[in-house]
């Protein structure tokens, strides 16, 4: 008991430090507790939510009109599977809508009836109207819980589709729970009226989706070799296979990420803990030397002694464990929160109670076993011994720097001097700095990269994200049209490609999407990682995770296969891009004409300059080449005469005839009466125009703003954290030199002057510890960045460099003003104690 | 000889459990050059609180210190530090050596913050050192591995380093067994020959017949004052009853 007390006295008289150690503590248990049980939680919100929209666990998506039946048939005959369920959905990529400020954005859009849908789930209704309101609106449209939680629409606000200059107005009828098409990675899927899917089947794109339940992945590249060898059509450009798997690593990936860097941040925590209690009991034996010798004289064991030093953590790591551990608990509806924005599902259910638990006492063994490690150096001091202050406050080792030699400042030289007296307390604390500064840079790294919402991630594509793509119509001239849109004010840059072919790599189970361009010294977003462009038509670029997976480098040979034909190419460069699943390839139109000799490039991509109105410059497009053919589909027959109507009625015919049925030209003579009116396809001339950099819009922005969100909280957190640590080494520091510091008082060195020594102390091991820190960071970074998008990612030395720099200046000014409490030291006090 | 220290209506209290307690009333002393002055008196009486004062390691309550022409009363800590560096040099009844330098660097540590490093100073740091007794082989020597005499050298040398205008001594034998107390007695008297003015605290008769000028102090002001001849000079049996005599005055 009396053990206990002599305890709570040294708490009493160290409240600062015990309130630290209990913050840190705190923290530690808070974070790996709400990591602990969450991370257990954001696997289980996924699977809950997907089996309870009864959503089938796979399906096969044929774009571009591709679908056969046979295709369905090759599912059940070939792999065995039953019930497949074939639903048609109006497929959109890169639709533009409105979202809720009324700005452009851009979305991968499914859309599809209600019956057709209870085909592949259950159509479980969330968030919605009356029903009696429900039937009032002309409109309705049920949207997947993505646009509730991330989109900010409420049911009966309307959501707006742009397409054809035109405005399609939807009202909400509510939100619906769905296992997939609730990310924007690949599509949203929306749920309209019957009216409307037969309105708009005459605008966007009508495919197939075969949706079935498997436990095992269907093997995409066989299936579409079987596929392509039913049909003798090559479909491989046009087939997503996805399943329940895929679609969770795409929706938790990022909230994974966030608990990672948690848990990485309580170890931070929780290793600067350990470090302070060590270091403090250290301190306190020293400085409670001769008690120590009373305390064994009057008969106390030096394991009775020990103990109250251990108490001592056990009660404030027990306090911190306690607090951290109900912190963590009450924190749930946070965290529910956070993860139903990150994965734009409901969260249901509560914390698990028993991980945080477990969490809380592991961190009070573990602070208990280290304070009963430090303080078992009360052993050392037998009471005469402690009476003559231990053996450890003698000094008969080298005089390391010697101050006859001083040159220069003499508090330098003094701090200097110190510092090779506490090398156990540099290693801990450089130990503790160079945790925080790894963690430092990558978070402001991170956080910079993210600074600028998603147009960090649209540099690490490895594609062109342009303004406007243009896809034309066939047989018109690609280059001549480019040539005519780049003497437009407007354009600043226009690049001829092709609609993003899909080639087969042999020996390889991953297909690549072409990236192909004449001279791709005129491409802004496609930065050589490794070795250089492709110049020649047998030269070639492979993505960084392709080369990675694949063991391909710089001068290998790979063979691409398209339409039956297999060329070599010799690998020029290795590409760090993100998108395409990260297997990108990169040919010149030459090149890829060696395995497509047919095809003839259709796509215009177009950069615009500076405060350029899109809008504006689309109509433009428009008066000029005449409207997309995809905007005269759904146009209305408008004009003040006959003649006028009579056009723009062929022109709708014949845009219907190019879009759906691959009609490449068409001469029209219409008889009205007397007048003949004539025609011809030739003045239409856009297939298509979207903009990736809306799509990118939706699918980046949610992720780049709120991974900045993240990252700059963690960069406030480790400051924090930081200047607790140092804060209390200074002032431990400070209390156990008290008298050293009071005689250097006497001797006429000022406050200022002993607070520069202290925080020039920590100089060196905190210099050699972020510089450690710095290199160790860029391992880390690229890893990271390499297994989370398959990028790498381009490392800002100059961000780097400011962020040591930083955080050496920080760690100095923490110190120096932790080390205030000189200001306290009273010589007369010491002289007369 | 002139005035170097003074203070006007000096004093100082503290605040005990809300109680003021006032150590040092109203007091008004002026020291001189040269002169070695010795203050004395009761346990409590306010010695080394005065001495704290007059040294600018503390501030006072009320009143005003003069060194030279400047007063020092109202400088903040840091400029008192400051000040302290050129004008004072302490030694402490406890020495307190720095425990992690060497004896020399001890006496470099006072030295180089007021002035730079040069071959002169360390040669007049050992210099200073070998007059005390303190040799060559124990310059390195740690503080622990020096007797409480080699030590009380070690923090003379230590103080006179940057030959301070005044040196502040506070019972500087009283850890000291009689022929290390002498010793270092001796050497402050030899400071105070060469012309160092001196200002002492001691209740030892011993110790306060170095001094010239004796300070009775009770109840927080100068109730007496003794002179005496310097030190060596005149017959010492009578130096010793002259100085027991005002003592005994003063009720000592």
């Amino acid at each position: 008991m009396k053990i206990f007390r002599l305890s709570l006295f040294n708490l009493r008289k160290n409240k600062k430090e015990a309130l630290a150690i209990i913050f840190l503590t705190f923290v530690t248990v808070f974070l790996l507790g709400t990591v602990a049980a969450n991370i257990a939680k954001i696997s289980t919100v996924f699977d809950d939510s997907f089996e309870a929209s009864g959503s089938v666990n796979s399906f096969v998506f044929f774009r571009d009109r591709k679908y056969r039946d046979e295709y369905k048939e090759i599912l059940e005959k070939d792999y065995g599977i039953e019930d497949v369920r074939k639903v048609d959905v109006l497929f959109a990529i890169s639709a533009t809508a409105r979202d809720k400020n009324g700005e452009k954005i851009g979305y991968n859009l499914m859309m599809l009836t209600e019956e057709s849908d209870r085909k592949l789930e259950y159509f479980v209704k969330e968030n919605c109207l009356r029903d009696e309101e429900i039937k009032d609106l002309k409109h309705p449209v049920w949207l997947p819980q993505y646009f509730e939680i991330t989109g900010g629409y409420k049911p009966g606000d309307t959501f707006t589709l742009l397409t054809g200059g035109r405005d399609y107005p939807f009202e909400i009828a509510g939100f619906y729970q769905t296992g997939f098409g609730n990310e924007t990675g690949m599509a949203l899927k929306i749920v309209i009226s019957e009216e409307d899917y037969a309105l708009l089947s005459s605008i966007f794109e009508e495919d197939v989706m075969l949706g079935y339940n498997s436990d095992v992945s269907l093997p995409s590249d066989e299936y579409i070799e079987k596929c392509e060898k039913e049909s003798s059509e090559n479909v491989s450009s046009s087939v997503w296979i996805m399943d329940q798997a895929e679609f969770k690593l795409m929706e938790t990936v990022y909230l994974d990420l966030f608990m990672y860097i948690s848990g990485s941040l309580s170890i931070i925590t929780l290793v600067a803990a350990v470090f302070l209690i060590r270091h403090k009991i250290k301190n306190d034996i020293e400085d409670q030397m001769q008690q120590i010798g009373v305390l064994e004289a009057i008969g106390y064991r030096s394991g009775e002694i020990s103990m109250s030093y251990i108490f001592e953590y056990v009660i404030t790591g027990g306090s911190g464990a306690v607090l951290g551990g109900v912190a963590a608990v009450l924190f749930t509806p946070v965290m529910n929160k956070f993860i139903r924005i990150m994965m734009n599902r409901n969260v249901h259910g509560t914390v698990n109670i028993g991980l945080v638990i477990i969490v809380a006492i592991i961190q009070v063994i573990v602070i208990t076993v280290f304070a009963l490690l430090q303080a078992r150096m009360v052993k050392k001091y037998p009471p005469v011994v402690a009476f003559r202050k231990g053996i450890k406050t003698h000094h008969f080792g080298k005089n390391f720097l010697p101050l006859r030699s001083t040159k220069g400042n003499i508090n330098l030289r003094l701090a200097m001097k110190n510092n090779f007296r506490n090398a156990a307390q540099n290693i801990g604390t450089g130990v503790c700095i160079a945790i925080a500064s790894v963690s430092l840079l990558f978070s402001v790294h991170t956080m910079i990269f993210f600074m600028d919402g998603y147009n960090g991630l649209i540099a690490l594509t490895g594609m062109e994200i342009c303004d406007d793509s243009i896809t034309l119509l066939d047989g018109v001239d690609a280059y001549g049209f480019s040539d005519e849109l780049s003497k437009l004010p407007e354009v600043k840059k226009t690049l001829v490609t092709f609609d993003f072919p899909v080639l087969a790599v042999k020996g390889s189970d991953n297909s690549g999407t072409a990236q192909v361009y004449d001279d791709f010294n005129e491409t802004t977003n496609i930065p050589v990682y490794k070795g250089r462009y492709p110049v020649h038509d047998n030269e070639i670029m492979i993505s960084l995770v392709r080369s990675t997976l694949e063991g391909y480098d710089v001068g290998d040979n790979i063979i691409i296969e398209g339409n039956g034909t297999q060329k070599s190419y010799v690998i020029t460069g290795i590409v760090s891009g993100m998108s395409n699943s990260r297997m990108n390839i990169y040919l010149t139109t030459e090149g890829y004409q060696r395995v497509v000799p047919m095809r003839e490039p259709d796509v215009v991509q177009l950069y615009l300059n500076d405060g350029v109105d899109q809008d504006a410059f689309e109509k433009k497009l428009a008066s000029l080449y005449g409207a997309p053919v995809s905007d005269i589909e759904e146009g209305e027959i408008t004009g003040s005469d006959l003649e006028e109507r009579i056009r723009a009625q062929a022109d709708i015919t014949i845009a219907k005839l190019i879009a759906r049925y691959g009609v490449t030209d068409v001469d029209y003579a219409i008889k009205v009466g007397d007048q003949m009116i004539t025609g011809r396809s030739g003045g239409l001339t856009i297939k298509n125009i979207s903009s990736t950099k809306d799509l990118a819009k939706s699918q980046m922005g949610a992720i780049g703003n709120s991974t900045f969100s993240f990252t700059l909280m963690s960069v406030i957190f480790i400051a924090v954290v930081v200047a607790v640590i140092l804060g209390i080494i200074a002032g431990s520091n400070v209390r156990r030199q008290r008298k050293e510091l009071g005689v250097m008082k006497s001797m006429g060195y000022s406050s200022k002057d002993l607070m520069t020594q202290i925080a020039l102390q920590i100089m060196p091991a905190t210099v050699i510890s972020v510089v450690i820190a710095a290199v160790i960071s860029v391992f880390i970074q690229k890893a990271f960045w390499f297994y989370l998008f398959g990028v790498a990612i381009p490392l800002d030395i100059p961000v780097m460099i400011v962020t040591c720099i930083s955080m050496v200046i920080f760690c100095y000014v923490v110190t120096y003003f932790a080390a205030s409490r000189v200001k306290k030291i009273s010589v007369k006090e010491l002289m007369t104690e | 000889m002139d005035q170097i220290l003074k203070t006007e209506k000096l004093c100082k209290s503290f605040s005990n459990g809300g109680v003021q307690q006032h150590v040092i009333k109203n007091l008004d002393l002026e020291i001189m050059e040269g002169d070695f002055t010795v203050i004395m008196g009761a346990s409590g009486s306010g010695k080394s609180t005065l001495l704290y004062a007059l040294s600018g390691m503390d501030k006072p309550s009320m009143g005003k210190i003069f060194f030279g022409n400047k007063e020092i009363g109202d400088l903040t800590n840091d400029q008192l530090a400051v000040f302290r560096r050129g004008n004072c040099g302490f030694v402490f009844q406890s020495v307190y050596l720095l425990e992690n330098q060497t004896v020399l660097d001890n006496v470099l540590t006072g030295a180089l913050i007021v002035q730079k490093n040069s071959p002169e100073l360390v040669a007049r740091a050992q210099d200073l050192l070998t007059k005390v007794g303190i040799g060559k082989d124990m310059w390195n020597k740690y503080p622990n591995q020096l007797s409480g005499g080699e030590a009380q050298r070690v923090g003379i040398v230590r103080a006179v380093i940057n030959d301070p205008k005044i040196l502040f001594a506070d019972e500087p034998t009283g850890q000291l067994n009689s022929s290390a107390g002498k010793d270092v007695l001796d050497i402050m008297t030899e400071i105070h020959k060469n012309g160092q003015s001196i200002v002492m605290v001691t209740h030892d008769l011993k110790t306060a017949l170095r001094g010239t000028r004796i300070l009775f102090l009770r109840d927080g002001n100068i109730v007496g004052e003794y002179r005496m001849a310097p030190y060596g000079t005149g017959d010492m049996k009578e130096r010793r009853s002259g100085l027991q005599r005002f003592l005994d005055e003063m009720g000592w």
